[in-house]
């Protein structure tokens, strides 16, 4: 109690001293930002979370009112003051807290806001407790009955990282979800987005979760599944767009979602074909990314993508690895790749030959942009040699590819981007055969590597880059690749 | 100030305290205010801008004029041409540089891009003054948005007993 009262001392007397600075500081100027119209106030309020929002409106009497307007929310257990000061700790105890805060101001925000300013966006990102999860789930259900809500977006967190989940904790936390789920069914039939982490279901409980949310635009699972070799099966009215991060599913099967457009698909832990497209006429975008091991799969885009000729965004990511699909042939690609318009082919390892990415090319004819990132990523290669060898990861290789005509031309290519552009005859020649073929080819875009910030503290030795700087060398390159004169090359470190 | 370029039509702003602008009416079009009065036919000659004092008014014709859509040229292959990525780059940096100003004017500079509709600088504005509050304790915030503490000491400590959450 006595420690209780020190504290607040304290408070008060460092407010007492701010505001006396402020005060020789501002004068002139004192209180303008309370002096702002309503809706401009609001506007700025909208882009901070709702609490930090609370927290400030707090302090006056006239702003006090204006969370009760606000039209857009954000309401997150990360909403702790001083949460991306790296010298403040923060524990879990401090996420708890904020959460059952969290869980206290929806529904106090919820009930007292003026009920003719329609929600646009309600997100709430929440630790899976219980008591906090079913109150905020009431909360939100009667927010929809008696409101308009627009986007309501749940992101469910759990109490420990997945570093830390064992087996049972999986099963526990998907437990604890389903129980959630029938607790609140009225919030989730609501429900637009809803991302869920560590969580392994029982056979039908995904199948009941999609049900249950009904108007379920997005979905997102990571660190999810139903078990190890376990098959995702969706079929879903609404979604349009579905996400899957790391989990033990042998395949994704979208059996029938007429509505979805994008699938992102990173880390799969299967042997065969990571999705199965099934009746998805909508469908235009699909990113994989995988470190591939030399036992895993060489996917073939020829039957990956047999059942969705409309794809038109295609991105892959090789994360510095194994280059995992297969440079097939014309004949095979062309049904399935007519559509196609961007490309990107994202973390190539660094040395090797990229002819074999022609076999887009030949295969896409309404390819309009494509853009390639060469990069050996330190900070999330695995470098310690034992560790490569038994986990089977490969040697660097160049992929095998010969070309079906030599001398045939691409109408629509219009731009081709390099990230991690070296002045050296790998990539000159790679840029000279695109521009051959690619006859309307009119910008094309060198960029130097990219630059990660983590992998600078991690210390790690990077060979130079060898991107050329002067304008002397740019001339050099100009010159090798030789312009025809609607062209341009954008040099941009 | 804009000098007068062949080709181009040329609009003039007036500020209340008598100051006079010569612009581009592109330029002047990134305002949805004016360009509504230019489509309107309420622009023959001069457009006054109430409220919006020179100093300010002139901060927010720098902006526009580096906003406005450029119609690239295009010529030969030169090394050290700009794509539009690099473009949109330059233009973050220049943002950055330009809303380095003292409170009191970023404030009037909410104003005017609220009152001459400019999405651009009305969003510049209001997320640099939230990237203010974001990382700082609530006496911080008070300080920065200089937001005064109008309870009175009975008040305030209903609040805070009402709201302890938030002072945490």
């Amino acid at each position: 109690m006595t420690k209780k009262r020190s504290h607040r001392r304290r408070n008060l007397n460092a407010m007492q001293k701010t505001t006396r600075t402020e005060d020789a500081a501002v004068s002139a100027n004192e209180d303008r930002l309370s002096k702002l119209p309503h809706d401009l106030l609001l506007n700025i309020l909208e882009r901070v979370d709702t609490l930090d929002a609370i927290r400030t409106c707090i302090l006056s009497k006239q702003m006090l009112k204006l969370p009760t307007m606000l039209s857009q929310f954000f309401l997150s257990c990360s909403s702790i003051p001083g949460f991306q000061d790296k010298t403040r700790v923060i524990t879990p105890s401090d996420v708890l807290r904020t959460n059952s805060v969290v869980a206290h101001v929806t529904d106090n925000i919820l009930s007292t806001r003026s009920q003719e300013i329609t929600i646009r966006k309600l997100k709430i990102r929440f630790v899976l407790r219980l008591h906090d999860s079913v109150s905020i789930g009431k909360s939100v259900a009667r927010a929809m009955a008696t409101q308009k809500v627009g986007a309501a977006e749940f992101e469910v967190l759990t109490e420990k990282p997945y570093e830390w989940c064992s087996p049972a904790d999986l099963l526990h936390c998907a437990h604890q979800f389903n129980d959630f789920v029938g607790a609140c069914q009225d919030a989730f039939a609501g429900l637009r987005r809803l991302w869920l982490r560590n969580m392994r279901f029982s056979e039908l409980d995904i199948h009941n979760i999609l049900s249950t949310c009904k108007l379920l635009e997005s979905l997102r699972l990571t660190d999810c599944d139903s078990g190890i070799h376990s098959v995702l099966q969706v079929e879903h009215g609404e979604l349009v767009e579905l996400e899957v991060e790391y989990g033990k599913f042998e395949s994704v099967e979208l059996i029938y979602v007429p509505k979805l457009q994008r699938v992102r698909y990173k880390s799969w832990s299967s042997y065969k074909n990571p999705v199965y497209f099934g009746f998805v006429p909508q469908f235009t975008k699909l990113s994989l990314s995988k470190t591939g091991v030399c036992l895993d799969k060489t996917l073939q885009l020829s039957q990956l993508l047999a059942n969705v000729p409309s794809i038109s965004d295609l991105h892959l990511n090789f994360e510095s690895e194994k280059t995992w699909v297969l440079p097939e042939c014309l004949k095979l690609l062309k049904p399935v790749l007519s559509k196609l318009q961007h490309v990107s082919l994202d973390h190539l390892p660094e040395g090797c030959d990229l002819a074999w990415t022609m076999f887009i090319l030949e295969a896409a004819p309404f390819l309009r942009e494509l853009c390639i990132t060469v990069w050996d990523h330190w900070c999330i290669m695995m470098t310690d040699k034992d560790f490569r060898k038994e986990n089977g990861y490969c040697e660097k290789a160049d992929v095998k590819w010969k070309p079906y005509d030599p001398d045939f031309k691409h109408k629509n290519l219009v731009k081709l981007t390099i990230y991690g552009f070296q002045a050296d005859n790998n990539f000159v020649r790679y840029i000279r055969s695109v521009m051959v073929h690619a006859v309307n080819m009119t910008e094309i875009s060198l960029h130097d590597r990219k630059v990660c910030g983590r992998c600078g503290t991690l210390g790690l030795k990077v060979c130079p880059s060898n991107y050329p700087r002067t304008a002397k060398k740019r001339g050099q390159i100009i010159e090798m690749v030789g312009l025809a004169s609607q062209q341009q090359i954008y040099f941009q470190p | 100030m804009a000098t007068r370029e062949a080709g181009k039509k040329m609009i003039m702003l007036k500020s209340p305290d008598g100051m006079e602008f010569e612009v581009e009416e592109a330029v002047a079009m990134e305002s949805q205010t004016i360009r509504k009065m230019i489509e309107d036919d309420c622009a023959d000659t001069a457009i006054l801008i109430p409220n919006i004092n020179s100093k300010i008014l002139s901060r927010v014709i720098e902006y526009c004029n580096k906003h406005v859509p450029t119609t690239g040229a295009t010529g030969a292959a030169a090394s050290d041409t700009v794509a539009p990525a690099a473009l949109a780059e330059d233009l973050k940096i220049w943002d950055a540089e330009f809303i380095k100003v003292n409170r009191a004017t970023r404030f009037d500079l909410i104003q005017a891009a609220s009152y001459l509709n400019i999405k651009g600088l009305l969003d510049l504005t209001s997320q640099t003054t939230i990237d203010t509050i974001s990382d700082n304790s609530l006496e911080e915030i008070r300080s920065f948005l200089s937001t005064k503490n109008d309870y009175l000491p009975e008040e305030e400590q209903t609040i805070r007993r009402e709201n302890q959450w938030a002072f945490q």
